[in-house]
């Protein structure tokens, strides 16, 4: 067995190369010099500032679209403040509190709808009576005001004429005995 | 001239000292990837490009350090023939009865019986098996050298070592009887 493997080792370390060693070299130094060097994308400076950024973007999305009832919502709103206003503050609703002192308006009307000052004027108007306003999101109303008014179609008799509205008569019948014998009773009145 | 004093220069771009390693060093490599990938033209295009890597992974080496040059390229070379079996799905490093049929290179092992032999005991070892036998047997690396390549720890390889000879003793007893 062992002559067995040192003859195979023997072939092997004879194994020959299919070319010159200095053909090699220069075709290894040729690549080399070839090799285009790496992109900058590859760069550590590249990929650290990219995920930064990526990192920033989201942290930012976050804040502005960061619900009322989140905590990121202070961060958005001190934000704000920094900047000053130059993000819009969304307010879905307004609630009317009541006894809050209203402005003049120039519509004799009373309407609900809120005043088209922005909110910081409607803070100042309304004074304290801002801090005990509910949480519009968590209180009954606010979720009304979520919903959208739902029409509820009402029905409207068109003009009963005599003898003419064939639809009136298709009603009347359809009515209870009760209410035909009224509709008779009304109809000799009147003949009379 | 020594390995450290050729690895600083071409560190320092000097290709002389690179060519002068790439000599050295070439029909190790070559040899090495030739009986992994059972193919001529394979073989030299992967120890070429593994110059080519170790020459970019240059600045990276530290001649201080515990790895040796050699060592250093054999990892790159090991690594590159995984790729490219996996790449190519040939896999021919498991089927070493095929050198056998190869062109004029392996012709000699036709006309020695013993060879032959080998070739068949090589083939019924499996993949790490096999490279612990060139690396340590045939390149004659030191021990801890081979570890590094394989990635293995120095008391793992010497069990894995006296397994395989072990191994490698049934084989030969198994095909061509205990007189072997």
């Amino acid at each position: 067995m062992e002559q067995i493997i040192k003859d195979y080792k023997k072939v092997y370390l004879q194994t020959p190369i299919p070319m010159g060693i200095d053909e090699g070299l220069m075709e290894v130094l040729g690549r080399i010099e070839n090799t285009p060097s790496r992109p900058f994308y590859y760069s550590r400076i590249f990929m650290t500032v990219a995920v930064l950024l990526l990192f920033m973007t989201g942290a930012a999305s976050a804040v502005f679209f960061a619900p009322p009832t989140s905590s990121l919502h202070a961060v958005k709103v001190a934000a704000q403040k920094f900047v000053g206003n130059v993000l819009p503050t969304p307010t879905p609703f307004e609630l009317e509190t009541p006894g809050t002192p209203k402005k003049a308006e120039p519509t004799t009307t009373p309407t609900n709808t809120p005043s088209p000052t922005p909110e910081k004027n409607n803070q100042q108007q309304n004074g304290q009576n801002n801090s005990n306003r509910p949480n519009p999101a968590r209180s009954v109303k606010g979720i009304q005001n979520f919903m959208l008014p739902t029409v509820v179609p009402q029905k409207v008799n068109p003009p009963v004429i005599q003898g003419t509205n064939p639809s009136s008569e298709r009603k009347n019948e359809n009515s209870s005995q009760g209410n035909a014998n009224s509709q008779e009773k009304s109809n000799n009145g009147k003949k009379n | 001239m020594e390995d450290k004093i050729l690895i600083k220069r071409a560190q320092k771009g000097d290709k002389e000292a690179y060519g002068a390693l790439y000599k050295k060093y070439f029909q190790k490599i070559y040899r090495y990837c030739r009986i992994n990938t059972n193919n001529e033209e394979l073989a030299k295009d992967i120890s070429q490009e593994c110059f080519v890597k170790a020459y970019k992974k240059l600045s990276d080496f530290k001649t201080e350090g515990v790895w040796s040059f050699q060592s250093f390229l054999f990892t790159i070379a090991r690594n590159m023939i995984i790729d490219n079996s996996r790449r190519k799905k040939e896999a021919d490093i498991e089927d070493y009865e095929n050198l056998q049929s190869n062109e004029d290179l392996y012709e000699n092992f036709e006309r020695n019986q013993n060879i032959y032999k080998m070739q068949k005991v090589l083939s019924k070892l499996d993949e790490n098996e096999r490279q612990i036998v060139i690396l340590r047997y045939f390149e004659e690396l030191p021990s801890q050298e081979v570890a590094r390549i394989l990635g293995i720890n120095d008391g793992a390889l010497r069990v894995r070592t006296f397994r395989i000879i072990k191994k490698i003793k049934t084989i030969f007893n198994t095909l061509y009887g205990a007189n072997n």
